[in-house]
């Protein structure tokens, strides 16, 4: 079933909090079982954060690879709700007789009947900063979320929308989707079992204050790098670096760049010495002449990964320098020099790069969304910790994680979840 | 092929001395590069965490660095692991106070907090044995507290100078044997090249243009004033330090006042120019004192946490400073059954603040001296600026 907004009280057998990649596989796997599941997510859009990537492990291909054969699996599932831009805002009972209450933020555009032409965005007259592409461009207050949408409909950014001031694009709106008048809606969803997938968020890199970001132009974050990567990123796929438009001849990539440090995330964040290492790849196939340095503490590659590493190591110009980066200075024209001790030669090394991109970490989106489900235990980082009967967690909010042990895990979630439902 | 010999009872001193966080490094170098004093070539902490986590003693007690780190604490603040590198190279140092110590048994008795009743029972002793001497004590009489009437005078300066003898004697041994460790008399000399096109060739230049070259930092707390985190250090630590001559130099004067001008009267009106100089020297070193105190123990614990060597010498310095500037209260007070107890008490604590001067952090003082000259000599802290001058 496509997504509607409905009202009044809905039933199913299992919901799941979170669109993401995790929380997409573990509705699909228990829905594909026989159950009904409902999805629920504050975007406009599904596909997380896996959505905002170029490529993906392990196979290094374009997200939408993988979301794609999700969304057909909803599209051809009747079994299968979702609703976007919602959130939980109380859940109530115990396993088998969950009571969740839900509230639908307004979309002010009709799903049902938004094509997706785009000829409001023609007209619309407010600009907002693209959040999909980490503030790197803008949008109008109407927009598509991104190309690849799903579901491709439009929506309006309500907090900057001038509404009935303005209402130009619902007199351009050929099929009367747009309604500026629409309200949030509280509705209840009755669930037998609850399977929390709710990701992650990258690192405030702002509070890493000796790596310069906020205050350098040059110095952007892993998952801005991405954005940059992708095609239908603020460059359309070019790389550049945001302070002239200049395609980077060298690049310092930061690795832990607030993980691992007691003083940020104290753990590891398990993706972003590969993440580094892939975006170099990205840099080094599109401006061939370029450098790129790692500067890391240790490299982790888990298991076949290793191999991905070697085959990084292999390119010269992919540089490898054990030793934190601890401060990054301005150099001449934007470029930036990067401080590190090599601790294997015991120098200081000042590197003079073009751009650096800071490998900041994942933080669990449950240590700041307060998700109101009492029997949820969060450890310290704010990762949920053991399974509660009926309440299932995966993906990253369970702990660091790539895609493929994400998705392994929202399997599994998914068969807890029905176990759960089955009593 | 390196041969590694960890010592680890070496390990185990370091952590009661202070670096009880060292085995929490994982090497990753931050500390390196956010000291603000270290040298872009084999700089510091980084390579003295590993050696203190592996028990390399030796490596460890020859390494001049120690000295030329100021505890900052940037490192300690920036550490992604709570380390606290800038507390480990304390707990060296403090380790460096035993180890070059002369004889070593008193050294000894300043590592740990259970020989302190010792430390306090000596001069307690010893103040007890030198008042039982014919004509030291004397009974004073009026209202007017005079403490030439309660001590003589001439006693005190006497056994003074013999604790300075002895003072100056151990330190020079321990000085000495400093200086063959780091190898002062066979390392590396640094050369530089004067001049626009090297037209002459600096080497350095001995034992005296290293030690005036040491001095002059040592005099305008150069490296004091890099700290980053800690500013208040470099301001708190001068005014202790001009404190600390001022109240020399108003020790001298007073001196100078009995055998030069022969003023028998030592109770010198607050207008007096030594009285004055003593007085600010005490202001100094007293507000230089209470800021390191309260920074030391405020919440935040940013400046450090001080091991047992700092307390003991933070807080004999305080005392001396406190009870020094009770007892001129007293005395212009005229309170006699004050001022004369708290002299004694007065004549302990400078006790222990002098003669414990080559064992205790006071020696700090040479061997970071020596640490400077040893940089001086090797190059180590001559900036680009330095060399281009």
């Amino acid at each position: 079933m496509r997504e509607s907004i409905p009202s009044g009280q809905l039933s199913g057998n299992i919901l799941v909090i979170g669109g993401g990649i995790a929380g997409l596989s573990a509705a699909l796997e228990a829905s594909e079982a026989g159950y009904d599941v409902f999805v629920i997510d504050r975007n406009p859009y599904l596909g997380g954060r896996v959505a905002q990537l170029y490529k993906y492990f392990p196979k290094l291909c374009p997200p939408y690879c993988g979301l794609e054969i999700l969304f057909r699996r909803i599209r051809s599932n009747p079994k299968i709700k979702f609703l976007t831009m919602s959130e939980v805002v109380d859940v109530s009972g115990s396993a088998g007789n969950f009571d969740v209450t839900v509230k639908i933020n307004p979309r002010y555009v009709d799903i049902a009947k938004c094509t997706a032409c785009g000829e409001c965005v023609e007209v619309c007259p407010v600009e907002r900063p693209n959040e999909f592409n980490y503030g790197m461009d803008t949008t109008k207050a109407i927009y598509l979320p991104h190309d690849l949408a799903f579901p491709m409909k439009y929506v309006i950014d309500g907090s900057v929308c001038k509404k009935d001031e303005c209402a130009k694009c619902v007199q351009t709106c050929k099929y009367d989707a747009i309604d500026l008048s629409m309200e949030p809606k509280t509705i209840t969803i009755k669930a037998e079992s609850i399977v929390v997938a709710t990701g992650w968020k990258p690192y405030d890199a702002t509070k890493l204050t000796n790596l310069g970001f906020g205050k350098y132009q040059n110095v952007i974050t892993n998952v801005m790098m991405e954005r940059l990567a992708s095609f239908n990123g603020p460059t359309k796929g070019k790389i550049v670096r945001p302070s002239d438009g200049k395609e980077p001849s060298t690049v310092a990539f930061v690795q832990c760049a607030g993980s691992r440090d007691e003083n940020h995330l104290p753990y590891c964040s398990a993706i972003c010495c590969l993440a580094s290492m892939k975006q170099a790849t990205y840099l080094r196939e599109q401006l061939p002449d370029s450098k790129a340095y790692i500067f890391y503490i240790d490299i982790r590659t888990p298991g076949r990964y290793e191999d991905f590493y070697t085959q990084v190591k292999e390119d010269e110009n992919i540089v490898f320098i054990k030793g934190k980066v601890a401060k990054v200075e301005e150099g001449e024209n934007g470029n930036l020099i990067v401080v590190a001790e090599n601790t294997l030669t015991g120098e200081k090394t000042r590197t003079e790069v073009e751009m650096v991109v800071l490998a900041t970490g994942m933080q669990p989106e449950l240590s700041d969304i307060n998700l109101p489900i009492k029997d949820l235990k969060l450890d310290s980082y704010g990762f949920a910790t053991f399974d509660v009967p009926g309440i299932y967690a995966a993906g990253v909010a369970r702990g660091p994680s790539d895609v493929a042990s994400s998705v392994e895990e929202s399997t599994a979630a998914a068969l807890k979840g029905i176990q759960a439902a089955k009593r | 092929m390196v041969r590694i010999e960890p010592d680890i009872r070496f390990v185990k001193d370091l952590m009661k001395m202070g670096g009880g966080d060292l085995k929490k490094c994982f090497q990753c170098a931050t500390c390196s590069v956010i000291c603000p004093q270290s040298p872009d070539e084999n700089p510091f902490p980084r390579k003295e965490m590993i050696w203190a986590q592996w028990g390399l003693k030796d490596k460890l007690l020859r390494d001049p660095d120690i000295y030329l780190c100021h505890q900052c604490n940037d490192c300690s603040i920036n550490c992604p692991r709570g380390a606290k590198p800038g507390e480990v190279l304390n707990a060296i140092r403090n380790y460096t106070f035993y180890e070059y110590s002369t004889p070593k048994f008193i050294g000894k008795l300043f590592t740990s907090p259970a020989y302190f009743p010792i430390l306090i029972a000596i001069p307690i002793i010893l103040l007890y044995a030198f008042l039982q001497i014919p004509g030291v004590l004397l009974s004073p009489e009026g209202e007017h507290v005079v403490y030439g009437n309660f001590i003589n005078h001439l006693a005190i300066e006497v056994a003074g100078m013999l604790v300075g003898a002895y003072v100056i004697v151990v330190a020079l041994l321990s000085f000495y044997k400093y200086w063959k460790a780091v190898g002062m008399s066979s390392g590396p000399v640094f050369e530089v090249e004067r001049g626009v096109e090297g037209k002459t060739t600096m080497v350095s230049g001995g034992f005296w243009y290293e030690f005036w070259n040491a001095l002059k930092d040592i005099l305008r707390h150069t490296k004091f004033s890099e700290c980053a985190e800690n500013r208040y250090r470099y301001l708190a630590h001068l005014g202790v330090f001009y404190g600390f001559i001022l109240l020399g130099i108003s020790t001298l004067g007073a001196v100078a006042y009995m055998y030069l001008f022969g003023v028998k009267e030592l109770a010198l009106p607050l207008y007096d120019p030594v009285k004055i100089l003593g007085n600010i020297g005490f202001l100094l070193l007293f507000g230089g004192m209470s800021w390191i105190v309260y920074r030391r123990l405020s919440a935040s614990g940013t400046a450090g946490k001080p091991s047992y060597q700092d307390w003991f010498f933070i807080t004999d310095l305080y005392l001396v400073a406190i009870t020094g500037i009770l007892m001129e209260a007293s005395r212009l007070a005229g309170a006699t059954d004050i001022a004369y107890p708290l002299y004694l008490v007065h004549l302990v604590l400078v006790f222990m603040l002098l003669a414990y001067a080559p064992y205790s952090k006071f020696a700090h003082l040479m061997y970071r001296g020596l640490a400077y000259m040893w940089a001086k000599k090797t190059g180590r802290l001559v900036g680009a600026k330095e060399a281009s001058e």
